[in-house]
């Protein structure tokens, strides 16, 4: 069993999961994830930009992208924007 | 202001705890939303920018469009951006930079599925990396 895995009474193999927060929505990811899987979690568009929030930088992460994500982190998602 | 332009507001101040965020009410009903102090990049000069959207009081019926900020914005290398014009009268004789970004063929916003803090990241990162 990898570290990130742990076992429930019922001998179900459960991922280790942690509480982070998707356009001010809390969400619950795995904690080793990507760009696509914290997406789907949120259950925003696929399409949708996904921006991770840090301090008073926000840095862009790719659907391919693997995350380690923290309890409470911030992220946010928003379409691609063109010009009007 | 409205209950919608509220929790825009709210929302706002949520994903950007790190940065001062301030609004003005408008006599027509609007809000003013700015977000000070925003690093850009040294792409631009000036690098950091206060970037407002007025929200209108049909908010979110209405876009959370365009953005602004002070009059002037510029590449340092001489490039130019349509989305980006930097003298533009916002009325009584103010002047702004208007950033004109938004989502092709979305006539009202997305509330479900966006917030007004994750438009203003999308429009920090076009500003950012502009194309």
């Amino acid at each position: 069993m990898s570290t990130t895995e742990s076992q429930s009474k019922d001998g179900e193999k459960k991922t280790d999961e942690v509480s982070i927060v998707v356009n001010n929505k809390p969400v619950s990811v795995e904690k080793h994830t990507t760009g696509a899987g914290i997406k789907s979690a949120a259950g925003v568009p696929a399409t949708f930009e996904l921006f991770r929030i840090a301090g008073k930088k926000e840095i862009p992460i790719t659907d391919e992208e693997k995350v380690t994500v923290h309890e409470g982190e911030k992220f946010t998602a928003s379409p691609s924007l063109d010009p009007s | 202001m409205t209950e919608e332009q509220a929790d825009a507001l709210a929302n706002v101040k949520a994903t950007f705890t790190e940065h001062v965020v301030d609004h003005e009410e408008a006599a027509d009903g609007g809000l003013l939303v700015i977000v000070r102090q925003v690093v850009i990049g040294d792409g631009w000069n000036p690098a950091l920018i206060d970037l407002a959207v007025k929200l209108q009081v049909t908010f979110p019926s209405s876009m959370p469009y365009p953005f602004y900020c002070a009059p002037g914005l510029a590449r340092i290398d001489g490039q130019t951006f349509s989305q980006v014009q930097p003298n533009v009268d916002i009325g009584a004789s103010v002047m702004r930079t208007q950033i004109s970004l938004t989502v092709q063929g979305q006539l009202q916003f997305d509330t479900a599925n966006e917030t007004l803090g994750s438009r203003f990241v999308a429009v920090i990162a076009w500003l950012r990396s502009p194309r």
